[in-house]
């Protein structure tokens, strides 16, 4: 191995590390060609095999371009981006040839490590970039100092990223916030999961073995019950015979819920890509840039593309609220499902009550061997009838469907809620955990005297699903979660916990957060003053940990007496004043033949200043008298500019 | 400035036109108890130089022109045997002088060389078991072509690194060539010339060049160069601190020669590219740096205050 080539080992796992984090988002033929490209250099260090010539070198980028063209061709986001620099990075070792190339390759992983922020903000990836920051630094010092050892190298990194921390904390805290994310890119979800705007049979069902995190909420005191965990996000009104849709156009409330025993609460949703919000039932709170709508459902302004925080207060146990959305919850299909119609005029007869219809409905679905399953038989053309009749197998949307059929075709407005239930709790952080297959939806049926109450089908099939979950609730052998106990649960849970709470911390603090921190301060970002004093509170709090620091590594030089020294100093600075600077690299005496030579009028007292100043310094032994002189001649020695 | 040393130099360009520059070099060389070596091509002056050095400085001269077929022994001395007397006779080879010229010594194959070599960094030579102390003073003025390739042994760097200091004589300049051509000849001015001192004093000034003082502040400029040798990117290996003992030896010997009994920073610069520029060499291609850039790179390094 010669010596151009000794840290190309050094500069690819810069490389490596750097863009690992990003796996998940390259195709799959960038990651080969990253392998193919760097791996041949590693192998061809061993070997002594050629490395690629220009020419080469110009056809594989061209092809690397085509091929993002191909695979990008009209979605020029920041996945195009990335594999752009993938593509590059996997080339530049090739031409590596110089010290500035080396240089150049490292700056690139550094740039690289920099796109992880666009991937997420979690704990992980912060951390992660630690790690990449540091070999990357480490190798930067290595091929600056080539006699050092590797191991040295990255103490020393170490260190300088130690001592980069304070100002890290500064610029995180009082550099001015954009609104929106990193480089102004969305990070919008891959694929949204979750809800859509409509239900059918089965599209709750699929998200069960989705263990995906949708919130964390945290509650202020007490958590409530499992029984009212019912996190309201959607409401469908209308119902086409097979499919329930949610109304187009939604009021927002007159005024908000009232009730009893108050939940206050802080949740953290994930980015789900749409506008609803999940929120405890029955909301009554409403957030900076949310809308309360009169079914109470909470939206946001706009979509859900990073992880939003929101602070609520909810009753579960509200008062009768308004009669809004009763008229639409009436409506049936003109035809269709006629055994069911027939059951619901059943239910209906001589009940004095809406209670009556709902006790009646939940005893027919309890007392007639009905399955809760994740795999429902497909049903035909009349499929409340099919469901309730011939297969009685199903899911909780199969439960709600076929309940809010039966109570409008017994004339009780109905209508169906989605959104999540239950929650796993964290003991380490004390807060619940939302996945996307505590994805639930139950029914709301209107009565006169207590206005819209909730009734779950499901429990009357399986009150398991209401208390322990899902994978109580099935049948054995569905479920696939929980395969590993003990420990692994106690690992995962403690590394939510202090990821959850670093990702509040470290993506919570927006520029809102940061106007509010200022502001306690009496800085105000509304005027020209402010950003103007952050601007100057910035660097000169950056100025002054530096300056601290320089005059800790330089306090032996500087508190040491040496009045030769300062003598000289100053007679140096007379002299460039005059337009006589010292070069650094020239010594008294050819400096004081320069400027004799320049300035002959000068030359007797620079000569015996220099002469003065020769014996004091290289001379041996230390004459107190000669340092008076001396300093008395500089101090009298005013050269004039010509 | 030390008039005696004023003397010598006149005396020695008188004869070796145009060179004075070199002379005084040559003798820092020689009073900081250095060997020197000189690199050009033939025809140049080399050997007139050797020759002036020694008789001005009243020593004793030998040459050897080194070849491929020489051996050790021919520069060191045989023992012979000696039928009358019935015992062995040691004969001493030409190393046993005091200023010896070794001309062309990339011929020599590595074995002779590096006799040669440790007979200079020892000051003794150990034959067939009997070690022999070499004169005082001992002065090794060694010469190569840097042109010529075929047939030659270059020296290994650890070799060079024997050398105080390594010169390029170069052309004369034009004024000094005519005086060359009206002369009367090298050999005829050498022969007209007198000694300038004694052997004794020559050792009595490479003894009072030991005690010239090097201050603090001076060997802080020294070790800044060092350092600056040993990070700059630009040097595949940096100086060793026999270099850094080489330099101030040299730093020493010439501020003797100037009429100091302490070093200054000039002394050092005076020197340095003298000292450094056969042990250094690019990173990019181990080449030897060339001296106008040496000069430059050097620049980088401030004198301290």
């Amino acid at each position: 191995m010669n010596d151009q080539d000794k840290y190309l080992p050094h500069i690819i796992s810069a490389l490596i590390i750097a863009i690992l984090p990003h796996l998940g988002r390259l195709p799959i033929w960038i990651i080969v060609w990253c392998t193919a490209m760097w791996g041949y250099i590693l192998i061809s260090l061993k070997f002594q095999w050629p490395r690629p010539n220009r020419a080469v070198r110009i056809i594989l980028s061209v092809l690397g371009l085509i091929g993002l063209l191909a695979t990008y061709s009209y979605r020029i986001g920041p996945n195009a981006y990335l594999g752009l620099l993938a593509i590059m990075a996997a080339l530049k070792p090739f031409e590596i040839s110089t010290h500035r190339d080396r240089m150049i390759s490292l700056f690139l992983a550094y740039f690289i490590v920099i796109t992880s922020l666009l991937q997420s903000e979690s704990l992980s990836i912060t951390l992660y970039m630690f790690l990449s920051v540091f070999v990357t630094t480490g190798a930067l010092i290595r091929i600056n100092d080539p006699m050092g050892r590797f191991k040295t190298d990255l103490r020393l990194a170490g260190i300088i990223m130690a001592q980069a921390i304070p100002l890290m904390v500064i610029l995180f805290f009082l550099f001015p916030r954009i609104q929106g994310s990193i480089f102004g890119l969305s990070q919008a979800p891959a694929g949204k999961t979750g809800f859509s705007e409509w239900l059918r049979p089965g599209s709750i069902a699929r998200l069960v073995e989705n263990n995906d995190i949708a919130f964390r909420a945290e509650f202020e005191k007490n958590m409530p019950p499992a029984g009212q965990l019912y996190w309201r996000g959607i409401v469908f009104h209308e119902f086409d015979g097979t499919n329930w849709h949610r109304l187009k156009r939604l009021p927002e409330i007159g005024h908000l819920p009232e009730g009893r025993k108050a939940v206050a609460y802080t949740v953290a949703l994930e980015p789900h890509g749409d506008r609803w919000l999940f929120v405890l039932d029955r909301p009554a709170s409403k957030p900076k840039w949310t809308r309360l709508h009169a079914d109470y459902t909470l939206r946001n302004m706009r979509p859900v593309n990073r992880k939003k925080y929101y602070e609520m207060t909810s009753f579960p146990s509200p008062r009768k609220g308004s009669l809004w959305g009763v008229e639409a919850a009436e409506q049936l299909p003109k035809k269709g499902n006629p055994k069911s119609r027939k059951l619901a005029a059943d239910f209906a007869e001589n009940a004095v009550s809406v209670n009556e219809i709902v006790g009646r409905a939940m005893m027919y679905l309890q007392d007639n061997g009905f399955v809760y399953t994740l795999q429902p038989p497909v049903l035909g053309r009349d499929p409340i009838d099919d469901f309730l009749f011939q297969s009685r197998r199903g899911y909780c949307e199969h439960y709600a469907s076929a309940f809010a059929f039966l109570m409008r075709a017994a004339g009780v407005p109905a209508r169906i809620v989605g959104g999540y239930l239950g929650g796993e709790v964290n003991p380490f952080g004390d807060y619940l955990i939302i996945r996307q297959s505590d994805a639930h939806v139950w029914v709301e049926v209107w009565s006169e005297e207590k206005g819209w109450i909730r009734v779950d089908p499901t429990s009357a099939v399986a009150p398991q699903r209401i208390t322990e979950g899902v994978s109580g609730a099935l049948l054995e052998g569905e479920f696939s979660g929980g395969l590993f106990g003990g420990w692994f649960d106690q690992v995962r849970f403690g590394w939510d916990a202090v990821s959850s709470s670093w990702e509040a911390w470290f993506s919570g603090y927006s520029h809102l957060e940061q106007e509010l921190l200022l502001e306690r301060f009496g800085i105000r970002m509304g005027s020209w003053k402010g950003p103007l004093t952050v601007f100057l509170l910035v660097f000169g709090s950056i100025f002054l940990i530096t300056g601290i620091y320089v005059f800790f590594q330089l306090k032996p030089v500087a508190m040491e007496k040496d009045r030769v020294r300062i003598c000289y100093e100053k007679f140096c600075s007379n002299l460039e004043k005059a337009g006589l600077p010292r070069p650094p690299e020239k010594g008294p005496l050819d400096f004081g033949s320069q400027v004799a030579r320049e300035r002959p009028d000068l030359k007797p007292a620079v000569d015996e200043i220099i002469q003065l100043y020769i014996g004091l310094r290289y001379r041996h032994g230390h004459n107190i008298d000669m340092e008076k002189r001396f300093c008395r001649l500089v101090r009298g020695f005013r050269p004039r500019k010509k | 400035m030390n008039e005696e040393f004023e003397n010598i130099v006149r005396q020695i360009s008188s004869v070796v036109r145009g060179k004075e520059a070199h002379v005084r070099l040559a003798l820092t060389c020689l009073f900081a108890r250095g060997h020197l070596l000189i690199e050009d091509l033939p025809g140049i002056g080399k050997t007139t130089l050797a020759k002036v050095l020694a008789k001005c400085l009243g020593l004793e001269f030998q040459r050897i022109q080194c070849t491929s077929d020489m051996l050790p022994g021919d520069i060191l001395g045989v023992s012979i045997f000696d039928q009358n007397a019935g015992s062995f006779y040691f004969h001493p080879g030409p190393i046993f002088t005091q200023i010896l010229l070794a001309d062309e010594i990339n011929r020599a194959t590595p074995k002779t060389q590096s006799a040669l070599l440790e007979a200079m960094e020892e000051e003794q030579v150990t034959i067939e078991g009997k070690t022999r102390g070499l004169g005082q003073p001992f002065f090794v003025i060694a010469t190569q072509n840097p042109l010529e390739y075929a047939g030659t042994f270059p020296l290994p760097e650890s070799q060079m690194d024997r050398f105080l200091m390594r010169i390029e004589l170069g052309y004369p300049d034009r004024k000094a060539e005519k005086m060359i051509l009206q002369g009367e000849g090298a050999q005829a001015a050498l022969e007209n010339m007198s000694h300038c001192m004694l052997k004794d004093d020559v050792l009595k000034i490479q003894e009072q060049v030991t005690h010239v003082h090097t201050s603090d502040a001076f060997l802080d400029y020294l070790q800044d160069i060092l350092h600056f040798s040993r990070s700059s990117p630009h040097f595949q290996v940096g100086l060793s601190p026999r270099a850094g003992l080489s330099l101030s030896r040299a730093s020493r010997s010439w501020a003797y020669l100037h009429g100091r009994d302490y070093t200054i920073p000039e002394d050092l610069q005076k020197v340095l590219l003298w000292v450094v520029g056969h042990r250094l060499r690019t990173r990019q291609d181990r080449m030897e740096i060339p001296r106008n850039k040496l000069i430059d790179l050097f620049k980088e390094v401030p004198v301290p205050v």
